[in-house]
């Protein structure tokens, strides 16, 4: 049984395909500006890579911002239910949920089997998610995979930002810079401001059980040290934290098709 | 200023569109008193209509002109001219609204038909005191008077002391007073044949409310944001009850062919907080899940909320304070959030949604007590999200439809479990 799920984020799309309970392969690509090519494009190199073709896929679930104009998908789910299931299949002991993507943020709860029981979004402002930390890449000129490594070696004191605005941090980072304070200091004040922002998002769903980090800043060392010291949790990452969503695409894929091959027997 | 996707709720009613005649009416009788030489009086929602009546005197609620505005998409507009006045966008989305058509030097042809400049203002502090803050600059830009009633906060819940009912009689009475120096006759036989009227317009929204709870639901949310309307406006008229028989018979009709507004109705919806005036068919949009949004909070702060055995004729201002105070929407939060959880329960309400209007200092609070109770009480689960209900210029569709196809999702997926 083979089944597909393809996850169109605002800054990523990926694809993941399955093989009855396997990863048979996945990619990752940036969005462009059209989602449906994205769509396209990412699922192909995967096919590509495992060596199939679109006929050979039984099954293929749309995820994301993009979920409804992905073409050849017989199916699309939200990100929210996508990420639960896909965090299951990782980690089955798993219960709470924090997906860091580009543009928002997610805290899930979720039960024994992946089902969403509760969740909320950040508001409308990307201080809590993935463009943040490209904002201040761009600002600091530090690579993104660095940023979390450097803002754990804190020079002087760590800089305090605003939690709330990204555009008003910015403006705060310059300030800092301005005055000389140390490129670590100041990513060691965007991290924990991004940490301040998702640990309320986690308490309003509620902090309880095995948790788990998707989404790309769960590569950022920095901000997941801090999120584990407020949350008082071990997060759990897995090997590539940005296709969570897709996996669990995948995921209900297989389960429809189980649905259908039961019915018929 | 950018154009938004937005869409009209779907309305399934007859009697919805009556009301929305009578709303134009309503407002045309208003202009006509104007050029009449009446002066019009600008108020809020909980200054008991009975009194205007009684007074015959021509007033706009300004919650309710903010709404008319809005469902034509043109909040955006006035509420950016009151922050060119100066208003912080903490300002109520309401207040700013308002306060922006008043300011305004020129307004659409449209809202022209429902605008007319006010003469005398009659504030006060019941349900949010910044209400009366933004009629004072009201007042001042026209240079016109202005009268306060202060409603005593209900710390006492469903049992409201005589002493708290005998100060706001004292206040409304000052109100009455205060407009009769201002040339307007007070006939205290029509106040009490308005409070007649008003008991048996709540008796009337109360069965009506009986048959909404039926399954499926015959009538959504959408149609009952219009249907709260005489509550507001019409309360203690005649006109108002007939429209609510009419209602009440649409209603029997439907429950007794067992017609809903879905014809595989899955899921029921309650919407706390208020609904995107401009947008209202983001309410319909969950109907592709076969899921009905049949209750909204709109629909009972909004002046309906007793019991209308309370109401005596023979002891009117009594009864009005009493009903005033007594309100659900005077802050106190257990009757709020009482009536939240007993809606959920008599309407069999699967998932609550609560949308959040920042520049609302009263509602907001509530979101997490109800939460918490509807929750505790019943194991329904709420979905929060930011969305201001008056300002579109803060719309996102996008973030919003996320939250909703999420919530309803999960509701599905714990139905069928």
């Amino acid at each position: 049984m083979i089944t597909a799920g393809v996850d169109v984020g605002s800054l990523t799309g990926k694809t993941v395909i399955l093989k009855d309970n396997e990863i048979l392969a996945w990619n990752i690509i940036p969005t462009g500006p059209d989602s449906s090519e994205t769509a396209k494009e990412v699922f192909d190199m995967t096919l590509k890579q495992a060596g199939l073709t679109m006929e050979d896929i039984e099954y293929i679930v749309s995820t994301g911002y993009g979920r409804v104009v992905v073409p050849f998908s017989n199916k699309n789910i939200t990100e929210i239910t996508c990420h639960a299931k896909g965090a299951n299949w990782f980690f089955p002991s798993v219960r709470l949920i924090l997906d860091m993507g580009g543009q928002d943020c997610k805290g899930i709860r979720c039960d024994d089997t992946g089902k969403v029981t509760n969740f909320a979004m950040n508001d409308k402002c990307a201080a809590g998610a993935g463009r943040s930390m490209e904002i201040m890449s761009g600002l600091l000129d530090t690579p993104l995979a660095e940023m979390g490594g450097l803002s754990l070696d804190i020079k002087n004191r760590l800089a305090p930002l605003s939690s709330t605005c990204v555009v008003f941090a910015r403006t705060e980072v310059l300030g800092y810079l301005h005055e000389g304070t140390h490129k670590n200091d100041v990513l060691a004040g965007a991290c924990e401001a991004l940490a301040d922002r998702v640990y309320t998002l986690l308490k309003r769903v509620g902090i309880e059980g095995d948790f788990v980090i998707s989404g790309g800043i769960a590569k950022n060392i920095g901000v997941v040290k801090r999120i584990e010291q407020k949350v008082g949790l071990k997060a759990n990452i897995c090997f590539e934290p940005q296709i969570v969503g897709a996996l669990g695409a995948a995921v209900f894929g297989r389960g429809i098709l189980e649905k259908k091959t039961a019915k018929k027997k | 200023m950018t154009t938004k996707v937005t869409a009209p709720g779907k309305k399934s009613l007859q009697t919805s569109l009556e009301i929305g005649k009578a709303v134009k009416a309503y407002y045309a009788n208003i202009k006509e008193a104007k050029e009449k030489g009446v002066p019009v009086i600008w108020s809020y929602g909980l200054i008991p209509r009975e009194i205007f009546n009684a007074l015959d005197a021509p007033a706009i609620y300004l919650e309710h002109l903010p709404v008319v505005i809005g469902t034509k998409q043109l909040s955006g507009h006035y509420i950016q001219i009151a922050e060119e006045e100066g208003f912080s966008r903490d300002v109520c989305a309401f207040h700013r609204c308002f306060l922006g058509c008043a300011v305004a030097k020129e307004r659409e042809p449209y809202l022209e038909k429902f605008f007319a400049p006010p003469d005398i203002i009659v504030a006060t502090n019941l349900p949010c005191m910044s209400e009366s803050k933004s009629f004072l600059y009201v007042a001042d830009h026209y240079g016109i008077p202005y009268h306060f009633v202060d409603a005593p906060i209900n710390t006492w819940g469903s049992d409201i002391p005589d002493y708290a009912v005998e100060y706001y009689v004292d206040q409304l009475q000052g109100a009455i007073d205060f407009l009769v120096e201002h040339g307007f006759n007070y006939n205290r036989d029509k106040l009490k044949e308005s409070v007649c009227l008003s008991k048996r317009l709540v008796e009337l929204w109360n069965e009506i409310d009986g048959y909404r709870k039926a399954v499926p639901s015959p009538m959504s949310s959408v149609d009952g944001f219009t249907a709260c309307y005489p509550l507001v406006s019409l309360a203690g008229t005649q006109l108002g009850v007939t429209l609510y028989e009419n209602l009440l018979e649409e209603l029997k009709q439907k429950v007794a062919n067992k017609e809903g507004v879905l014809d595989n109705e899955k899921l029921r919806l309650m919407w706390f907080g208020v609904p995107p005036v401009y947008n209202m068919g983001l309410l319909n949009y969950v109907e592709k899940y076969d899921a009905v949004v049949v209750k909204s909070m709109v629909e009972y702060i909004v002046g309906g909320a007793y019991d209308p055995s309370i109401m005596d004729p023979e002891r009117p201002l009594e009864s009005l304070a009493y009903k005033s105070l007594v309100d659900i929407i005077n802050p106190t939060s257990e009757n709020m959030v009482d009536f939240v959880v007993k809606t959920v329960k008599e309407f069999k309400i699967d998932g609550l949604i609560g949308s959040v209007k920042r520049s609302c200092g009263l509602l907001p609070g509530y979101m997490r007590l109800i939460k918490d109770a509807v929750y505790q009480e019943v194991g329904i689960p709420t979905s929060i999200f930011d969305l201001d209900g008056m300002d579109i210029r803060e719309y996102d569709d996008v973030t919003s439809k996320a939250n909703l196809d999420s919530f309803v999702e999960s509701l599905l997926a714990s139905k069928r479990k």
